[in-house]
């Protein structure tokens, strides 16, 4: 079954290193088409492509299997990744055909069985659209929000993109002297208070080179992306994932400002302006002024913090330090309780500019950002479901019920119609018992010492532990690299890459006030601290 | 009875496909998780050349339950009794679901080449194996000329049974 799997990546690298150029092999049809555009990009936009030369003969080595023409440039790149990646936002949706969901089981359509046609397609419609800037993926989700949306705004990912009119802002006067402007129904304001006698005013006018796009919990039209957090919940037997009715996650919670030109840099600031375009910070937010410059910021109450990868997010990356992001975007070190009134020391080597794997935490919700570039170059959702594909056939058996395990996946894999209807489909859902990594079907069997249903005894090895059922990981923006789906996380049973197993039970989020926990970011529960990873076993 | 799971099936199918070296196992015609079993006395045993006849049972609950199985052939061994039942842990509390038809049949096989004296089922062969084997021991350097002694009378002692079974 390994070599399976060895075989399919070394296959892969041949693809890499053929020196035929993919495009080739396209139909000859395809081939004009993408010609075509290539060509208009190339005379539109000369220099900016030449200037990525480079990059993208590098790229064609690396990920030949990815796109299967030729690498376009990464404008056009950035365009072609919404169609496939996930569905637009509703409120920048209103020109886009509605993407449909991804979990979705209907009949996939062509474009969804290919990917690289849905590549192409995209592309085409693409020479249109406007450029990417990346992506925010809310963790704990593994391609769809745990239960249904409250909000139309509310989905598990939001595709930030440039907007046909900059709405970005940014500061033109500090303290304009005049308490009107806190009134002035166009003038974007940041009020804090600084002692009981003295609020600090600071005046904000349009910037015609930044879009910015807020993000909160609150569904108001000032909020771009709605975010609560969920909690598990007793349901019946099981338990089910329900919004937090008692969110601590602010109703305007942080704002990103992406410039509109190339290379787009996406930062990132604490703190949302609300429908009044005012951000009024709380009497319990710590707040400071320069002595020097007169400077005025602060932190809101829980605080925005940011956690940046060490280096390239890709197979090796290591989780950085988590730092908190000012209202005005400047970086402190994290208050030691979270809603602390005395902030942090100041960090001045660092920015809050956003990087690709940027962790966003919220206080109860935690955001990924992926760069579109970022998103181009790591495992494209038509990979993910070729190594899902590899799983299953290596057709792994059950060494209970001697059934062919069959990992289902609502939105990657489909069931082929012969096999839906094979009795007992139940029995062919891979369980793994956590301690040794065994997989087998779902059985009733017991050892003789085994009181619950939770700590039960391999069959094979007799060690024992938890039995769980093994899911896929889905959300592509999860993962580091592109390598066979070995691992799960323990307990959750969620099935992905040794390395981003590695990579996700490194990386520590804020829990509580002051607690750490690793956690898994297909569906946020927590991982076990002494085995977060476990290698899987097949029969 | 409800049909044959497919588990059932499989490992007949494998039984008689891909049979185990010194081990027939054939199901009733008449009751499929019935099975009638040959198993030849292991190479360099004192049961080597005899062959035994064993019936092996899958209950409802196999293979969440372990298979019955039962010599029809008399043998002189510690861990098997008069009447042909066997005491090994697999077929009892260390039963696991993932072992097979299989796997069991070679565990006895296994069983018949080393005997397990301390966990036994016919005391007096028990006693005699390990009074013999105690004295062996002691002898020190003759400990092989003992173990050969035990050995072969236990050999012929089967051999014995089996013509006498086969008389009768």
């Amino acid at each position: 079954m390994a070599g399976e799997i060895k075989r399919a990546s070394s296959s892969r690298k041949e693809g890499g290193s053929d020196p035929v150029p993919a495009v080739c092999r396209r139909p000859t049809t395809d081939l004009k088409d993408v010609q075509d555009i290539l060509k208009s990009v190339v005379s539109s936009s000369e220099g900016f492509v030449s200037r990525h030369t480079s990059i993208n003969e590098e790229e064609e080595k690396m990920s030949s299997s990815n796109n299967q023409f030729s690498p376009p440039p990464p404008l056009l790149l950035r365009q072609i990744t919404s169609p496939v990646s996930s569905q637009p936002p509703p409120i920048l949706s209103d020109t886009d055909p509605p993407a449909p969901a991804p979990h979705e089981k209907s009949p996939p359509s062509p474009d969804d069985i290919d990917g690289s046609r849905g590549v192409e397609a995209g592309q085409r419609k693409g020479a249109k659209r406007s450029p990417l800037y990346g992506e925010i993926i809310v963790l704990g989700t593994n391609g769809t929000l745990p239960c249904a949306p409250l909000s139309p705004k509310m989905s598990h990912s939001f595709v930030l993109k440039k907007q046909p009119k900059s709405t970005g802002v940014s500061l033109i006067v500090r303290n304009p002297g005049d308490a009107e402007s806190l009134s002035r129904v166009h003038t974007h304001t940041v009020a804090m208070t600084m002692s009981k006698t003295k609020t600090s005013v600071m005046e904000f006018g349009p910037d015609p080179s930044v879009d910015m796009f807020q993000i909160g919990r609150s569904a108001d039209s000032a909020i771009d992306f709605v975010v609560v957090d969920t909690i598990e919940e007793e349901a019946g037997e099981g338990r089910r994932r329900v919004f937090n009715s008692s969110s601590s996650v602010s109703r305007y919670s942080c704002r990103i400002l992406c410039e509109r030109e190339p290379p787009y840099t996406a930062k990132l600031y604490a703190a949302a302006f609300d429908t009044n375009r005012k951000i009024q910070l709380s009497a319990a937010a710590p707040t400071w002024s320069d002595s020097e410059t007169g400077a005025t910021d602060g932190l809101t109450t829980n605080g925005v913090t940011l956690l940046r990868p060490q280096g390239v997010f890709e197979s090796g990356v290591e989780p950085g330090e988590w730092r908190e992001v000012t209202v005005m975007g400047n970086l402190r070190e994290r208050r030691p309780l979270r809603s602390s009134r005395e902030p942090g020391p100041p960090i001045l080597m660092e920015t809050n500019v956003l990087t690709d794997g940027c962790l966003i935490d919220l206080c109860g919700v935690t955001l990924m950002w992926r760069s579109a570039m970022g998103l181009d170059h790591g495992p494209s959702n038509t990979l993910i479901r070729d190594r899902q594909t590899a799983l299953n056939n290596m057709t792994p058996q059950c060494p209970v019920n001697f059934m062919t395990l069959h990992f289902k996946s609502g939105r990657l894999v489909t069931t082929p119609a012969t096999e839906t209807g094979l009795e007992g489909e139940t029995l062919r859902e891979p369980w793994v018992y956590m301690n040794c990594g065994h997989v087998f079907g779902q059985h009733s069997w017991k050892g003789l010492k085994d009181e619950d249903n939770h700590q039960r005894t391999c069959p094979l090895c007799s060690k024992v532990g938890t039995y769980t059922k093994l899911e896929l990981g889905n959300e592509r923006a999860f993962f580091v690299d592109d390598g066979p789906l070995t691992h799960t996380f323990s307990p959750c049973g969620h099935v992905t890459t040794e390395k981003t197993a590695k990579y996700w039970s490194k990386v520590s989020l804020p829990y509580l006030a002051s607690q750490w926990i690793s956690c898994c970011p297909f569906c946020s529960s927590h991982l076990c601290p002494t085995k977060p990873l476990v290698k899987l076993f097949f029969n | 009875m409800a049909g044959l799971p497919k588990r059932i099936l499989k490992e007949t199918q494998r039984l008689l496909t891909d049979p185990v070296q010194g081990i027939n196992a054939t199901p009733d015609e008449q009751n499929a998780r019935y099975f009638h079993v040959v198993v030849a006395g292991p190479k360099d045993s004192p049961f080597e050349g005899g062959t035994f006849k064993l019936e092996l049972f899958l209950p409802e609950e196999y293979p969440m339950a372990p298979p019955k199985v039962r010599f029809m052939t008399k043998i002189y061994h510690p861990n098997i009794d008069k009447l042909g039942r066997i005491c090994l842990d697999i077929l009892k509390d260390k039963w696991s679901p993932a072992l097979q038809i299989r796997t069991v049949l070679l565990s006895i096989q296994a069983l018949l080449s080393a005997p397990n004296p301390d966990d036994p089922l016919a005391n007096d062969v028990a006693d005699a194996w390990k009074t013999n084997e105690h004295l062996a021991i002691q002898t020190g350097e003759e400990s092989f000329l003992y173990m050969y002694f035990i050995f072969t009378s236990l050999l012929y002692f089967t051999r014995f049974c089996l013509l006498f079974n086969n008389f009768s």
